[in-house]
């Protein structure tokens, strides 16, 4: 029997297990590779012990658990790692489009000569939903970290708390977008129009992806196998 | 023994198991089976995700390297986890200490 053939049975768990397991790629690659090595150090320890290569590898796999059980125990990873990369990815690329805004906003001339926060109290609710998103994000940050070892918070409380963060900045960037759009489009001169488009753009784009990545989220609460 | 038994001190049994040195999720699940003389036999389902859930909170890291050509994860204690087995071992003792006296019908002053 070549190699390749012993390791189809293993082969064949993390295949299934991979297949039940929701989330980000990298993560369950992690935890396939991490899986793959224990199986064969199991399997070897058992060969140690005096069984044969089949036999080590079959007390091995019922060692391990099937792929049902395996991927109910690593849910809990997954939905972390989901909800972290997602709140981090919000936070990463907020800095970003809102410098591009800023951009926009002082290619044409001053911002206090624009006019565009003269509104009164126009510009609270955008400010008060971007506290909210941080707020939210900042709780799933230390949930899905930090307090990790503490009493256990659900999983799906993590995933719920990274698709409110996302909602939430989905709102906010929507307030902006209406805010700063239609006065600053009003300018002309092409440096503006130019910063203008980019901002648009950026913002356009973080829309569309945090959007779908807040559904997925929601999406993943669904897939609790326990 | 049966998993639940240690559900509430898998954390600090697999904090001890990394203080000598570091080692990957099976040799922690051997390490734990012979330290115990095989009275604790975790599963792997619980021993892999609580090892992450530690790496998450900061308590131990892990690198990743590879031998005989798979990738292997290697986890050791953080400086934080080492103060956090400390904390536990002491609690630990204060509760052991009390029950035993308690089942063993030890007079309260001695607590």
């Amino acid at each position: 029997m070549t190699s390749a053939a012993r390791s189809d049975p293993i082969d064949s768990l993390l295949t299934a297990t991979g297949a039940r397991l929701p989330g980000p790629a990298g993560p369950r690659e992690d935890i396939l590779a991490e899986l793959r090595d224990g199986l064969v150090e199991a399997a070897e320890a058992n060969k140690r012990n005096g069984m044969g290569h089949g036999e080590a590898v079959q007390l091995a796999l019922r060692q391990f658990g099937d792929a049902r059980t395996l991927a109910a125990s690593f849910w809990p990873e997954m939905a972390a790692a989901q909800a972290r990369r997602v709140v981090l990815a919000l936070f990463a690329t907020a800095p970003i489009v809102a410098a591009l805004w800023a951009f926009a906003a002082r290619s044409r001339g001053s911002v206090s000569e624009s006019g565009l926060f003269d509104g009164g109290q126009a510009h609270l609710a955008p400010a008060l939903l971007v506290a909210a998103a941080i707020s939210c994000g900042i709780w799933t940050i230390v949930a899905t970290g930090p307090a990790a070892h503490l009493p256990r918070i659900a999983p799906q409380m993590m995933l719920l708390g990274a698709a409110a963060t996302g909602g939430i900045a989905v709102l906010a960037d929507l307030a902006v977008l209406s805010m700063l759009a239609v006065p600053l489009a009003g300018f002309p001169g092409p440096i503006h129009q130019l910063a203008l488009g980019a901002a648009m753009l950026a913002s356009g784009t973080r829309l569309i992806l945090t959007s779908r990545a807040s559904w997925s989220c929601l999406a993943m609460t669904t897939t609790a196998t326990h | 023994m049966r998993a639940e038994a240690v559900k509430g001190h898998l954390d600090s049994i697999l904090l001890a198991s990394l203080e000598a040195q570091p080692l990957h999720g099976y040799a922690i699940m051997e390490a734990v089976r012979a330290g115990s003389r095989a009275s604790f036999d975790l599963p792997t389902g619980t021993v892999y995700p609580a090892l992450h859930r530690l790496e998450r909170a900061g308590l131990i890291r892990s690198k990743w390297s590879t031998v005989s050509g798979r990738r292997r994860r290697t986890y050791e204690l953080t400086e934080r986890g080492r103060r956090r087995l400390a904390e536990e071992r002491q609690s630990w003792k204060q509760f052991s200490r009390a029950v035993s006296t308690l089942l063993g019908g030890a007079p309260a002053g001695t607590l």
